[in-house]
């Protein structure tokens, strides 16, 4: 059989490259995902003091190390044994929602954006944010600059530092926010909301409206189907910071619902020789 | 002159570096008005094949960050820089191994068996591992070789510049960048930073002079937060590490961790540390001297959290 | 015979134990050839980044001898010694150098026997425990 391979794979957080192997008839007999990376965090913690590991965790991303540090500092109320205080829950609340702030403006235009908005038939060499910029033009190229700067710019305040935050502990967060900074951070939510709206609209613009696309889009070959899974609230709305862990199938039926704590009940992992 | 052709690359990373690369605001647009950047996975659909294309030293700069833990990192390490003219560690992981570095403590065997038998969520019967060429019905498939020790960059090529942080702050990868596009760059070697000093210089931390009856970690006080960290007896890494970031964690009430490295001129942090830690220690009674540093409960992996792969001692016995 | 015999640097302070040392010498009291002696003014005075160097240089141990506490010429430089020892040692207990390898004691200018005696319990128990072997590199792991 051929064998293509994809090497690195890019655009996204991490390593991985993807071999796919053709038949005679040239139809995809096989594609295997490979992740050539490995560092051993889940060994490497064992011996580092338990308040270390919302600061070692989040160097698993530092896409999203807001995630891993906020996980990590719920670990260690559980490991303690307290609740947070209401303020420090509101705290880590609104830093994580400025995070995927940041966050899902990195990847709906930096990272799998180009893939829409530039289209599958641009050449490699634009499939990036400075094709979207020289698409889009340089005024909304600076607005999504200053959307992740402004949202960079709470995590910095909020946790200590824009990239790997520094502030979770048992129980609590390692300082407070001031009335000053308060006000200033409501003021960006208000314009992440805006831009956030802007984006969508871009999105419909240029992929729902564009037939051509959206054809490309709901074909199999852009078809997943999977389950999926994420935090929500008793109402069944996602809540980024804290909640049950709900799972629904490709139909959107629901499969489980948990709580974090009772994850070896319904997850477990295994491993495959070629990644 | 043309544009100037800069490389951005990730060996064994977790990503912040690239974040932080972005992390300069608008003077993003600066470095692609100056450069072209013709190699940059995270951000560009360029694959390993076009760097094998290009020609020796034709790529002016390579940003290079991640540590290198296995045979790909290592191979590309080397390819970018026999292609690039300078070649600059950016970041931690590149500059002394950072956190994955933390792997140097155990053996790579035992690495492998907690990551891939042991984690109580794993499923793995058959107790196989990952394996560097694997046939599969369709055909082979090959993955690189990990080494049993993580490295820092300058230990496997020339490093021409390192720029510290975990990641480096805006204001740090600035710096380098400026320099870069303005041909500005410093001494072949050198570390790129506002200060070389301790982080003590630009703390704006009152400190009374340091004398510590008790060492706390960070959840065992409520600390001032308007006095220095380490005279409350918070580990605070400060006084043994460069400067330049701007004093971020102490201002938000959590001592330094170390993440900008050593302080100019110094080759293995970690034992700066210790030494600094253990001559403040307030007591003239010898066992309670040993009972108050015995309160430092890790101090390898507190010490050496960043810098382990390019210390003294470089990695833990296993045998 | 082809016996290790162990490399084992010592750090002697100018104002007891080198002192200390010396009188061995000239009490003509037999002690081990195994040590290379380095004189400080004081205990305080030796970094813990020497004792590292010195293993990685081919040291497989190393001694580090100052005034009794109390009776330091500098008044709290072995204090200072006693802070960073203690640290030093649980952290190499963490990398797997074995306990023995690096040791703190007291030796006053008049213990010559003293002196001879450390030496002595030193090299044998680094004779034991075999080389240090410094600057070892790891292999490229499985495939």
């Amino acid at each position: 059989m051929t064998k293509i391979m994809i090497d690195p794979i890019t655009r996204l957080e991490g390593h991985g490259k993807i071999a796919i192997f053709l038949d005679q008839e040239g139809e995809v007999a096989n594609a295997y995902l490979q992740i050539p990376e490995l560092r051993g965090f889940e060994k490497f913690c064992e011996g580092r003091p338990a308040e270390d590991m919302p600061q070692i965790m989040q160097r698993i991303c530092g896409v999203c190390p807001e995630a891993h540090h906020l996980a990590s500092t719920k670990a260690l109320d559980n490991l303690f044994r307290v609740e947070p205080t209401a303020a420090a829950r509101k705290i880590r609340e609104l830093l994580y929602s400025a995070f995927f702030v940041t966050d899902h403006t990195t990847h709906f235009y930096i990272l799998a954006g180009p893939d829409f908005i530039m289209g599958p038939e641009s050449p490699a060499a634009e499939r990036n944010i400075l094709g979207v910029i020289g698409k889009l033009g340089v005024e909304l190229g600076k607005k999504v600059i200053q959307t992740r700067q402004q949202n960079h710019w709470v995590i910095q305040t909020i946790g200590g530092r824009g990239i790997h935050p520094v502030f979770g502990l048992p129980g609590g967060v390692s300082k407070a926010v001031s009335e000053e900074d308060r006000a200033k951070i409501e003021e960006i939510a208000a314009q992440a909301v805006d831009f956030g709206r802007m984006t969508l609209k871009i999105f419909e613009d240029l992929v729902l409206k564009n037939k051509e696309y959206l054809d490309m889009v709901l074909s199999d070959a852009y078809t997943h189907r999977t389950y999926y899974m994420g935090l929500v609230d008793e109402n069944n709305r996602v809540n980024f910071y804290d909640g049950k862990v709900r799972i629904v199938d490709p139909k959107g039926k629901e499969f489980a619902k948990y709580a974090p704590r009772e994850y070896l009940e319904h997850l477990t992992e295994r491993v495959e020789p070629w990644t | 002159m043309g544009k100037l052709k800069v490389a951005l690359y990730w060996a064994s990373s977790c990503g912040g570096c690239d974040i932080a690369t972005l992390a300069i605001g608008d003077k993003i647009l600066d470095l692609a008005a100056a450069a072209e950047i013709v190699f940059w996975p995270v951000a560009m659909d360029l694959k390993y094949k076009d760097v094998e294309q290009m020609a020796e030293q034709s790529i002016d700069a390579c940003l290079f960050n991640g540590a290198i833990r296995h045979t790909e990192d290592e191979h590309v390490a080397k390819m970018l820089r026999a292609k690039s003219k300078t070649m600059i560690a950016y970041g931690s992981c590149a500059y002394e191994g950072c956190i994955p570095g933390l792997a140097n403590l155990f053996s790579m065997e035992s690495v492998l068996e907690r990551v891939y038998i042991d984690t109580p969520s794993t499923d793995n019967q058959a107790r196989g591992y990952p394996q560097a060429k694997v046939k599969v019905p369709e055909g082979d498939l090959e993955l690189p070789r990990l080494h049993g020790t993580v490295r820092a960059l300058h230990q496997i090529v020339d490093v021409d510049y390192f720029v510290p942080g975990c990641p480096p702050e805006p204001k740090t990868t600035w710096l380098a960048l400026e320099a870069l596009l303005t041909g500005t760059l410093p001494e072949k070697g050198s570390v790129i930073s506002h200060s070389h000093k301790a982080l003590c210089e630009e703390c704006p931390l009152p400190k009374e002079g340091k004398k510590v009856k008790k060492f706390y970690r960070p959840h065992q006080i409520i600390p001032d937060a308007k006095k220095c960290l380490l005279d409350q007896g918070l580990l605070c890494y400060g006084i043994a590490t460069r400067g330049g970031c701007g004093a971020m964690c102490p201002q938000a009430a959590m001592p330094c961790t170390g993440c900008y490295g050593p302080v100019g001129g110094v080759i293995d942090q970690g034992v700066h540390f210790l030494s600094a830690l253990g001559s403040l220690i307030d007591s003239t009674d010898p066992e309670e001297i040993k009972r108050i540093a015995d309160e430092i409960a890790d101090p390898a992996g507190t010490f050496y959290r960043y810098s382990l792969p390019v210390s003294l001692l470089r990695r833990a016995r296993t045998e | 015979m082809n016996r290790f015999e162990p490399k084992i640097v010592v750090f002697l302070c100018n104002w007891c134990s080198y002192a200390g040392a010396d009188l061995a010498g000239t009490s003509r009291i037999q002690y081990a050839p195994n040590v290379r002696v380095i004189r400080v003014m004081c205990s305080g005075r030796v970094e813990p980044y020497f004792i590292l160097k010195a293993l990685q240089e081919g040291a497989d141990g190393v001694l580090l001898l100052g005034c009794h506490p109390g009776e330091c010429h500098y008044l709290e430089g072995n204090y200072k010694t006693v802070g960073r020892m203690a640290l030093l040692k649980k952290m190499l207990g963490q990398f797997g150098i074995e306990e023995g390898r690096v040791r703190l004691d007291w030796v006053s200018a008049s213990e010559g026997v003293r002196f001879a005696s450390i030496v002595n319990e030193m090299t044998g128990a680094i004779r034991a425990l075999g080389p240090f072997h410094g600057q070892r590199t790891q292999e490229v792991t499985y495939g």
